[in-house]
């Protein structure tokens, strides 16, 4: 799969580089290396470039550009993609006062989590047993890795 | 003693920040020999020594694809600076302790600079710098450098440094085993190849694999590596270089590094880079811009302009009408005064520009405006710029500073006299009026839209006779916001309207001079000066585009100043009796006003663009290439607008 393939709010590997010389060096540069993990940000108003998540750097690529960027979905996704079933939280990303709100909600860093519906907001079971709703905004920033095993 | 420092660094790190907390306000800003990059020089005195720094552009590999990073490694190479300072981002540092890694491998003298700690510190990690230390072997200066915080340790440690060396080799970062073993292959083929190799074997092993041409600097004899082999051992070689970032940087931070964006920075992007906002929002600033420019300013320029005029009535009353005071009033002091009256307009416009540049919004505009350049073979950054073509295309030129790329630079400084300036404006009313008194509006509609087409077209056309027709690539980053400082505006916009005073002030005021010269003599009868013998000399060549000899006197002085032509054509089609614009109307017909209109549309602006064009390109075969173009396209078009024009009116 190539990077210009996926949609707005994707997260995905980087798999390879089928880039001439030129470009290749400068995607290197800005840590487009295999095995990095890229979040696909939002795409401009007139449908190309895009801006592409790459650690904590922001980066804009054409669609001409990120063609030549061999991918595969991440292990980790946002947990506002998530489908209904059991994930574990892997990262937070927010500040301070945001993960203080999710650790008041009992979301962690850690913990596992079952997903019972996602439409638009997301309905999930906290390890302590609690039933949380979390808005998408806020579900875009918490990302969580699949686990596998049935919904309860 | 003179110590020569080059500063390296990512774009958006605060580079130019700590270059300008490094020399203040010594400092000289010019252009890399042959090409539209700017380069920008400074000294400081410090525990005697004299330190000469230099400011790179900024990149973001070590390598040789573009030009910026050609500039920067011909620099590291050939000018020998003493030492060398590499500025990372301390909330960001992966990608500029890459760049590191890639200079490491060349020399040892280097000096790391963490930029912005107080903003890492804000978002509550910490920064062990000797423990970078310890792992990269180099000195590590944590700095602010919007505060100047850690600027007199650097310069501590730059002196340090130059006295101490040579300290140690450079220190070796193993890579995986095939590529290792590849490197030493190429070492020992080097050795034999290459003579007199003054730089490390290693270093120029890796730059063979990762596709560098700067071996032929030193080899003569071409190496055997395929691309499927570079490609390969490339990507190994980036892989490692992260892996051992990533792990220093697990050991040398503490605390939440880890949080991804800053949630006011994504906020921020999502309403100005929005589907439907962002494109309106970016019209609003950029017509906050444009206001800002023309109109905050114009008030300043006026006043000069009529301290000026007032300055040239005060001589020429002291002095009595005689060709001294004319030469003094007329020539001189209106010369000066036609530079100093684009005084405020830039110097403002620079201001405005540097809060957006400062701010970090400029490459968010660019982000959104890109598609519609791409289609022009320019990317986002070129748009802001060619729309202050239509106040004036002094700072229109003047802004491409701001673009990265140099021929991106150079395709939108060679465009954008054709976007129609404000001092078009009264030469298309009086034409309009005269002799479309019923469209005058529509024509003034026609003349903007072919403007745009015009400067559309010749985009693309530029970019396939110089460039093959490439696109600009645009992968750029898009900065944390920031908070602009006072400081930094004013530098930013003093620095680089200083430029255009020096350069072009010269031309500018040569040329008025010369135009006062051509319109004043022979004294005496006006039809007898030189510039009207020259109109006359010209006028066979107008012929077919139906000009008389004043219409081709008033594009002479057109060439100074385009609003010029007005009071030319009073002067020259004045008759006792007769209102000039009634002996115009029967000089012309409409099909010859409207190709004259096109005329002035596109041949040259004015001398004051020609000097911005001269000045910012630094070469007198572009300026003469813009010149010729110019002219040659509003020949053509204003004979091509005469004969269809004039034969659909004549059925």
């Amino acid at each position: 799969m190539r990077l210009n393939e996926v949609s707005d709010g994707a997260v995905v590997q980087v798999v390879d580089l089928d880039a001439p010389d030129t470009l290749r060096e400068r995607l290197l540069g800005l840590g487009f290396v295999p095995g990095q993990t890229v979040v696909v940000g939002e795409t401009a108003p007139l449908g190309d470039p895009r801006v592409y998540i790459v650690g904590r750097k922001v980066v804009t690529l054409r669609e001409a550009e990120a063609r030549r960027v061999e991918i595969k979905p991440a292990d980790f996704i946002p947990l506002a993609m998530a489908n209904p079933g059991r994930y574990v939280v892997v990262a937070l990303s927010g500040g301070h006062r945001f993960r203080q709100r999710m650790a008041n909600l009992g979301l962690q860093e850690g913990i596992t989590i079952e997903v019972s519906y996602n439409r638009g907001a997301i309905s999930l079971l906290v390890e302590s047993g609690g039933r949380v709703v979390i808005g998408r905004g806020q579900a875009k920033r918490i990302l969580v890795k699949a686990i596998g095993g049935a919904p309860r | 003693m003179t110590i020569k420092v080059a500063l390296m660094g990512n774009p958006n790190v605060g580079k130019t920040s700590l270059f300008n907390a490094l020399t203040g306000a010594r400092q000289h800003v010019a252009n890399w020999p042959g090409v539209t990059v700017e380069k920008r020089e400074g000294t400081v005195l410090h525990k005697g020594f004299r330190i000469h720094v230099v400011d790179l552009p900024g990149i973001y590999t070590f390598g040789s694809k573009s030009i910026d990073e050609q500039i920067a490694r011909d620099y590291i190479l050939f000018e020998a600076p003493d030492v060398v300072v590499v500025v990372a981002d301390a909330v960001n540092p992966e990608q500029g302790l890459y760049l590191l890694m890639q200079v490491l491998e060349l020399r040892a003298d280097v000096i790391l600079v963490m930029n912005a700690v107080d903003e890492l510190e804000k978002s509550g990690a910490q920064l062990d710098r000797y423990e970078l230390e310890k792992h990269l072997g180099v000195h590590v200066i944590p700095t602010v450098a919007t505060k100047r915080q850690g600027v007199s340790e650097l310069l501590n440690t730059i002196v340090h440094v130059f006295k101490s060396k040579p300290v140690h080799l450079p220190v070796k970062f193993r890579y995986d085993e095939e590529v290792e073993k590849r490197i030493n292959e190429l070492e020992e083929e080097s050795s034999s190849k290459c003579e007199n190799l003054n730089v490390p074997t290693r270093w120029l092993a890796i730059r063979l694999i990762e596709g560098d041409d700067v071996v032929k600097w030193f080899c003569d004899i071409p190496f055997q590596l395929n691309e499927e082999e570079k490609k390969r051992l490339g990507l190994l070689i980036a892989k490692s270089r992260y892996d051992h970032i990533n792990m220093i940087i697990r050991e040398a931070y503490s605390g939440g590094l880890s949080s991804k964006r800053l949630p006011l920075d994504e906020a921020i992007d999502h309403v100005l880079t929005h589907k439907y906002l962002g494109i309106p929002i970016f019209f609003a600033i950029m017509y906050l811009i444009f206001s800002f420019t023309f109109e905050v300013a114009q008030p300043l320029a006026d006043g000069i302009d009529a301290s000026i005029a007032y300055l040239a009535e005060l001589v020429k009353a002291s002095l009595g009408e005689n060709w001294f005071s004319s030469l003094l009033a007329d020539g001189i002091i209106s010369g000066v005064g036609a530079v100093l009256v684009f005084t405020p307009n830039i110097f403002v416009m620079f201001l405005g520009l540097g809060v957006l540049e400062e701010t970090g919004y400029l490459p968010r505009a660019a982000f959104v405006i890109d598609r519609v350049m791409y289609a022009l073979k320019l990317s986002g950054r070129s748009f802001m710029s060619l729309i202050l073509g239509f106040g004036c295309n002094v700072p229109s030129i003047l802004s491409t500073r701001a673009i990265s790329d140099p021929r991106e630079r150079l395709v939108t400084i060679l465009v954008s006299p054709f976007v129609t300036c404000s001092a078009r404006l009264p030469v298309y009313i009086l034409l309009a009026g005269l002799f479309f008194p019923k469209h005058a509006g529509s024509m003034l509609f026609l003349m903007y839209s072919a403007s745009i087409i015009l400067a559309a077209l010749s985009s693309v056309l530029l970019n396939k006779v110089l460039f093959k027709g490439e696109p600009v690539p645009l992968i750029m980053e898009l900065p944390r916001y920031r908070k602009p400082t006072v400081l930094g505006l004013l530098n930013y916009s003093w620095s680089k309207g200083r430029h255009f005073l020096q350069k072009a002030g010269t031309i500018i005021l040569a040329a008025s001079v010369a135009i006062w010269f051509l319109g004043s003599f022979p004294p005496g009868d006006i039809e007898n000066t030189f510039a009207a013998r020259l109109g006359k000399f010209l006028e066979p060549i107008f012929k077919p585009l139906g000009y008389d000899w004043r219409t081709t006197t008033a594009l002479i002085f057109g060439m100074a100043a385009k609003e010029i032509m007005v009071s030319t054509f009073s002067t020259f089609y004045s008759t006792e009796g007769v209102e000039f614009t009634e002996a115009m109307r029967n000089a012309m017909d409409p099909a010859t006003a409207l190709s004259l209109m096109f005329f002035v549309l596109t041949y040259i602006p004015c001398f004051a663009t020609i000097a911005a064009i001269r000045s910012e390109t630094q070469s007198s075969k572009w300026t003469a290439v813009s010149i010729l173009y110019g002219l040659v396209i509003a020949y053509g078009l204003a004979y091509l607008v005469k004969v269809v024009i004039g034969g659909w009116v004549g059925t």
